[in-house]
């Protein structure tokens, strides 16, 4: 196991004690099927850098840290585990390999051999229309549950896992357990951060 | 004093708002009272141990827990207060079922706690009018009301003092003032809305929410002030929002003549036909299952208007065939909860550098406006007010707004989103006959109990106020400038307001009602009844305080009576 990814897996909590299980093994040395589901309630390591990379994609460290610092792949890692329905996973788990797919078939590589410009050709590709109206934002179901496509279950799991962080919590937002009083008419500048709810 | 050996001044059955009062004002007037409450213990403070907690300690950070829910919460899953932090206090539905005929479902949202409902509930708090106290007489819809704005509102104040309130006087007469604790601040663009809300149509008002929120201390309690941390319902240990237990329970327990005992569910009354009288209640634990017998002079029903409604129709006897103090037919009918989920919200451009600071627990309220005169020409009867709040769109709404992703999507997230108001009306609902619960002729609860049954539908009249809501709503932000309205209708069922009530309802005639001026049976002289079950009409605002102050005056005449020998 190559440096990388020994960190990978630490960011995701499991590195301490993990035992790849056979199946996940093979899967790791020959080329994973990423569409195939969790073994013994993980999924293969192929699967979770996949996941990891597409997150910090969405949500990068920039003058606060990003998605994989915020714990954001193992948050996905446990929604599409334990949370998802087997039907929500397969969509996400072939969501991953259509990526992966899209990879072989433009550059003749894996996701992961690309560059983060490639990448996001591929992830763009797949983000739906707008539908834009503030208003109908209540469309998409807690966790984007249900048939909602990949891309959606991608982006929401993301951007729930980020800015439900403690991380990001007290770097990204603002955490005022207890404000106090209220103030409405609290100015907004550009030091301001949204508060933590 | 246990409950086995002697015999109670007074029996309170139900420790939720209206338990927590009748606990309070007994014991405060020496009398030796035994509350019993279905629900588990739960210590204030300790027990709530969804307080403050934050998103990353929560079970898949909030996401709900959904085989879980679906199994054992199917009901109580529905409420916006319903989650990993508060379903502590909620009923499990699967050990507490009851049964409706699934094309007229009825949502009963219950707690399952010391406490009851006061830990979970809104907190708004708004006095009825004599336009409410004399609806019913005036158009016809149910029986006319024994009291009037004048023998309920010094009971009003008794509670306002207690409970603390903070609201804006508004001078309106369809909503009464009260004694108030400083009022919560409107946001800049609330403050904004309500001004073009009054200039465009001058019988509309908008106020702050009158909560029962502590602003500022309180004399003669040592209940915290609220420090704004929002979720009010997940418990509050300072006790800065009005619960039995920040308030009532500890009062009670302080003269020293309470005994409180939990997860003891009543199954029935038991009726002596020679003295008229209920001579003891029958009491079943519900961790053992074992059943007795508790005896007490006078007999508070504070369980919730279904589930007093459910006591007495389970307490048949030869003097009582239809359930205990039901001679009029009426105990179970009349059900009524307010038309709920149905308003406008609306996106407004400006104000951009304004974001309010702290989690207010409280909203904006729009009284009553419609049929304040009689020569309206409406299709439909009463009216209905609103409830609202303006706020910046968040980072969760604005991400799934917002397209693409990388450093320039998470840069755009880090700004709110524009302004949001919303509300939404609660319609008052006319007291029908057809509306009702029974008990079940089979099915029965795991304690032999018969199940509730329900059998309620809106009327036209309240479907036409669903109507009128949205349209009115559009209206009032389309006059304050709202760049996007849409229109809402969840179409939600009896019960999904919480504010259920009307099945033991008050009149002036034993023929067609249960309970007289003074919340006592008209047929059980010893028998009060003091929760929801009481109301003979709905009105439009939230009822809970009407709950307290009648409860409140209750005990004061039942008291009185006891110490003439009249019960």
């Amino acid at each position: 196991m190559d440096h990388r990814r020994r960190d990978l897996l630490k960011t995701l909590g499991l590195g301490a004690g993990l035992v790849l299980s056979p199946s996940c093994q093979r899967a790791f040395e020959s080329g994973a099927d990423l569409s195939a589901p969790p073994v013994s309630g993980t999924l293969a390591a192929e699967q979770l850098e996949l996941i990891s990379t597409l997150a910090e994609l969405i949500i990068p460290s920039t003058d606060t840290p990003g998605a994989i610092e915020a714990g954001v792949p193992s948050f996905i890692h446990q929604i599409v585990v334990d949370w998802y329905t087997q039907a929500e996973q397969q969509i996400f788990l072939d969501g991953l390999a259509e990526l992966e797919a899209g990879a072989e078939r433009h550059w003749g590589t894996g996701f992961l051999a690309l560059d983060a410009e490639q990448q996001s050709i591929l992830l763009t590709e797949m983000e739906p229309p707008s539908e834009g109206a503030p208003g109908s934002t209540m469309r998409v179901p807690p966790g984007a549950a249900g048939d909602v496509p990949f891309y959606q279950k991608l982006k929401e799991l993301t951007v729930l896992g980020y800015y439900t962080s403690e991380l990001a919590a007290r770097t990204e937002l603002d955490y005022q357990p207890v404000p106090g009083h209220y103030d409405g008419d609290a100015r907004w500048d550009t030091e301001s951060r949204q508060w933590v709810r | 004093m246990s409950a086995q050996d002697a015999e109670f001044d007074a029996i309170v059955v139900g420790s939720g708002i209206s338990g927590g009062w009748a606990a309070k004002e007994l014991t405060e007037r020496g009398l030796k009272t035994l509350v019993l409450e279905r629900g588990r213990p739960l210590e204030h403070g300790a027990g709530y141990v969804g307080e403050h907690q934050p998103a990353w300690k929560t079970p898949y950070r909030g996401l709900p827990l959904r085989d879980l829910y679906q199994d054992q919460y199917e009901i109580q899953r529905t409420s916006y207060a319903f989650s990993e932090t508060t379903r502590h206090f909620w009923n499990n539905d699967a050990e507490n079922p009851y049964d409706y005929d699934p094309d007229k479902p009825f949502e009963w949202l219950r707690a399952g706690v010391v406490g009851g409902r006061s830990l979970l509930w809104a907190r708004q708090v708004y006095r009825w009018s004599d336009l409410d106290f004399e609806a019913n007489l005036k158009d016809g819809h149910g029986i006319d009301w024994p009291i009037r704005y004048a023998d309920i509102a010094p009971w009003y104040s008794h509670v306002e003092r207690f409970i603390g309130v903070s609201g804006a006087q508004e001078g309106l007469p369809q909503l009464p003032d009260g004694e108030f604790l400083a009022p919560m601040a409107m946001n800049v663009l609330e403050r904004h809305v309500r001004e073009q809300i009054e200039a465009n149509f001058p019988e509309r008002t908008m106020t702050i929410g009158r909560t029962a929120v502590l602003t500022q201390p309180l004399p003669g309690s040592n209940r915290g002030v609220c420090h704004y941390c929002g979720p009010c319902h997940r418990g509050c240990s300072v006790g800065a929002y009005f619960s039995s237990q920040s308030s009532t329970l500890p009062a009670a327990e302080a003269t020293g003549n309470l005994t409180l005992e939990a997860n003891a569910v009543v199954a029935s009354l038991e009726h002596d036909p020679a003295t008229g009288r209920v001579r003891a209640v029958q009491v079943i634990d519900t961790l053992s299952g074992a059943r007795r017998t508790v005896r007490g002079k006078l007999i508070f029903l504070c369980a919730s208007a279904i589930g007093s409604a459910q006591i007495l129709l389970n307490s048949k006897s030869e003097a009582h065939p239809n359930g205990l103090a039901n001679g009029s037919g009426a105990l179970g009918r009349y059900l009524m909860d307010h038309t709920y989920g149905a308003g406008a919200r609306g996106i407004f451009a400006g104000y951009e550098d304004f974001y309010p600071r702290g989690s207010r627990p409280n909203g904006i309220y729009i009284p009553r406006y419609r049929n304040l005169r009689d020569d309206e020409e409406l299709p439909f009867l009463r009216g209905y007010g609103y409830q609202g709040s303006a706020s910046r769109l968040g980072w969760q709404s604005m991400a799934r707004l917002t397209p693409g992703f990388g450093a320039e999507f998470k840069a755009s997230l880090r700004e709110p989103g524009p302004w949001i108001m919303s509300i939404g009306g609660f319609g008052e609902c006319l007291p029908n006959a057809e509306n009702r619960m029974t008990l079940h002729p089979a099915k029965v609860d795991r304690y032999g109990i018969p199940l509730v049954s329900f059998d309620f539908r809106w009327s036209e009249n309240e479907l036409a106020i669903i109507e009128q809501i949205q349209l009115d709503a559009r209206e009032m932000l389309a006059a304050a400038g709202a760049k996007e309205i849409s229109t809402y209708n969840a179409e939600k069922v009896g019960g999904s307001a919480i504010h259920e009530m009307g099945t033991a309802r008050m009149g002036r005639d034993p023929a067609d009602s249960v309970l007289n001026a003074f919340n006592q049976a008209h047929e059980v002289p010893n028998l009060f009844v003091t929760d929801g079950a009481a109301m003979t009409s709905s009105s439009c605002v939230n009822p809970s305080i009407t709950y307290m102050a009648l409860t409140a005056r209750a005990v004061d005449y039942a008291v009185t009576q006891l110490k003439d020998g009249a019960v």
